[in-house]
């Protein structure tokens, strides 16, 4: 089950850098190597939906209707949409895929909407979110003590900025904490602080270098 | 850790990431003076091999966070020291429901406040479970709309099964009856003392008219379907938890059970 559930976390939704509520976009042009480096199948899907619904919950509260399958009634395409339609690809390609991982730690917004298209009945994946509400700051010691290795590809937060673009995990933890203690900024960049590129982890094969 | 380990991360640390930064290209996305939006795009990038003896193993995290690993240590303390009893801890709750008042089909409906109840929900057709269960949501739903309320309103379920080896196959028709974060709900098996294969009683919440003030938001649930460290494992249609009246605060929790 395992690697049947990498196949789906990799799977990125390609696109420019767009402001979007539920995907990483920076970096894409990389993601491709993310998986060779894994040895694993990478699927992708172009994002066509915007954040339509900001809800802290998504679906309709009423029985049987999916957002999913209710598309006609409304006009403009949520993003979350685009992640059905690429599940949907992959669960062709891979009819005995079982699970699909989340890598939200804090956000209710994205685990919420990746549970809805995963249990859609013709995807029908259970979905892993075991990084959900662990602490930021262990999470941190636990990513870089494994032998992670992720670079800042993208600063967006207060006290961040170009100086810091390509330092490693390791290399900005003391500053993460500093910041947190400051501003009350997310250690593991939940709030949208910043994103990274994993160039070796215990999980790759080979690594990337740049 | 072992030596190798050590090496592999001091590479980690030491690495000189920006040897080859003509590779890469800064782009500010939007320049300020305290959060500027800047990242990074690759260029061109290639994989090396690595030796595999440096691949430290991936280690799990405790299982019990600090607090949960004490609440565990309290309970296990306050277990070994409470005195063996041979005779029957509990008793057996068919005995209890023997007395149940009512074996009729008439749902009994209160309201007070912003808060109504609705018990004794069964179904009037039993020809099969399934088509018996769907009869007791048709029952739900002609109530509801007789006193003006919809299936939306409903915050809390209690659901009485003759026995748990139907858990399933009502779970099945029970999930369609909801949309996302369906209510919180308490599933019991009772045993042959009850009347039906199926009883439920729910409790909803809908603001009064005069007190309504729109665009607040006044539920909110908890509802991970998922598998985490964090959330009791979800295994039926139903929230952990549901909160309604945020301004008089009531949570409503799902029965949670050890397995």
């Amino acid at each position: 089950m395992l690697s049947d559930s990498f196949v789906n976390n990799i799977c990125r939704l390609l696109s420019d850098e767009i402001d979007s509520y539920m995907y990483q976009t920076v970096g894409h042009d990389a993601v491709h190597l993310v998986a060779e480096a894994m040895g694993i199948p990478l699927y992708r899907h172009v994002i066509t939906g915007t954040a339509v619904n900001q809800a802290s919950e998504y679906g309709s509260r009423l029985p049987g209707a999916s957002q999913a399958q209710d598309k006609g009634k409304s006009k403009a395409k949520d993003e979350t949409e685009d992640l059905y339609e690429l599940l949907l690809q992959v669960k062709k390609h891979h009819p005995d895929v079982e699970a699909v991982s989340v890598g939200a730690i804090l956000s209710n917004y994205q685990r919420v909407r990746v549970e809805h298209v995963a249990l859609l009945p013709d995807i029908n994946m259970v979905p892993l979110a075991f990084l959900w509400q662990r602490s930021q700051r262990e999470l941190m010691d636990e990513m870089i003590e494994s032998g992670l290795e992720a670079i800042i590809i993208k600063t967006a937060g207060a006290g961040l900025g170009e100086r810091d673009l390509g330092k490693t995990l390791a290399q900005m933890r003391n500053k993460f904490h500093l910041l947190h203690e400051k501003y009350e900024s997310h250690i593991c960049g939940e709030g949208g602080e910043y994103e990274t590129l994993t160039l070796d982890s215990p999980l790759f094969k080979r690594r990337i270098k740049l | 850790m072992s030596a190798c380990g050590n090496l592999c991360t001091f590479r980690i640390i030491s690495d000189k990431l920006f040897s080859c930064r003509d590779e890469v290209e800064t782009v500010i996305h939007s320049e300020a003076a305290f959060a500027s939006v800047s990242y990074l795009r690759i260029k061109t990038a290639h994989l090396e091999d690595k030796d595999p003896a440096c691949v430290a193993p991936l280690i799990c995290p405790p299982e019990l966070d600090e607090l949960s690993e004490e609440i565990f240590q309290a309970l296990r303390k306050l277990h070994s020291s409470a005195p063996e009893s041979t005779s029957a801890p509990y008793r057996h709750l068919s005995d209890e429901v023997a007395a149940f008042p009512s074996s009729s089909s008439t749902p009994n409906f209160a309201r007070k406040g912003d808060w109504f109840s609705l018990s004794n929900i069964t179904a009037t057709t039993s020809t099969s479970l399934d088509s018996e269960v769907e009869s007791l949501f048709a029952s739900l739903e002609s109530t509801l709309s007789s006193h003006n309320l919809s299936s939306e309103r409903i915050q809390h379920v209690n659901l009485y099964l003759r026995s748990m080896a139907d858990f399933a196959q009502v779970n099945a028709i029970y999930k369609t009856q909801f949309g996302s974060a369906p209510p919180s709900r308490a599933c019991i098996a009772i045993g042959p003392a009850l009347w039906k294969t199926a009883v439920m009683e729910v409790m909803g919440w809908q603001r009064s008219e005069k007190t309504e003030s729109d665009g607040m938001e006044t539920r909110k649930a908890l509802h991970v379907q998922g598998r985490s460290y964090w959330a009791p494992a979800n295994i039926g249609p139903y929230s952990q938890s549901v909160i309604v009246s945020l301004f008089r605060f009531t949570q409503l929790l799902a029965a949670q059970m050890l397995i």
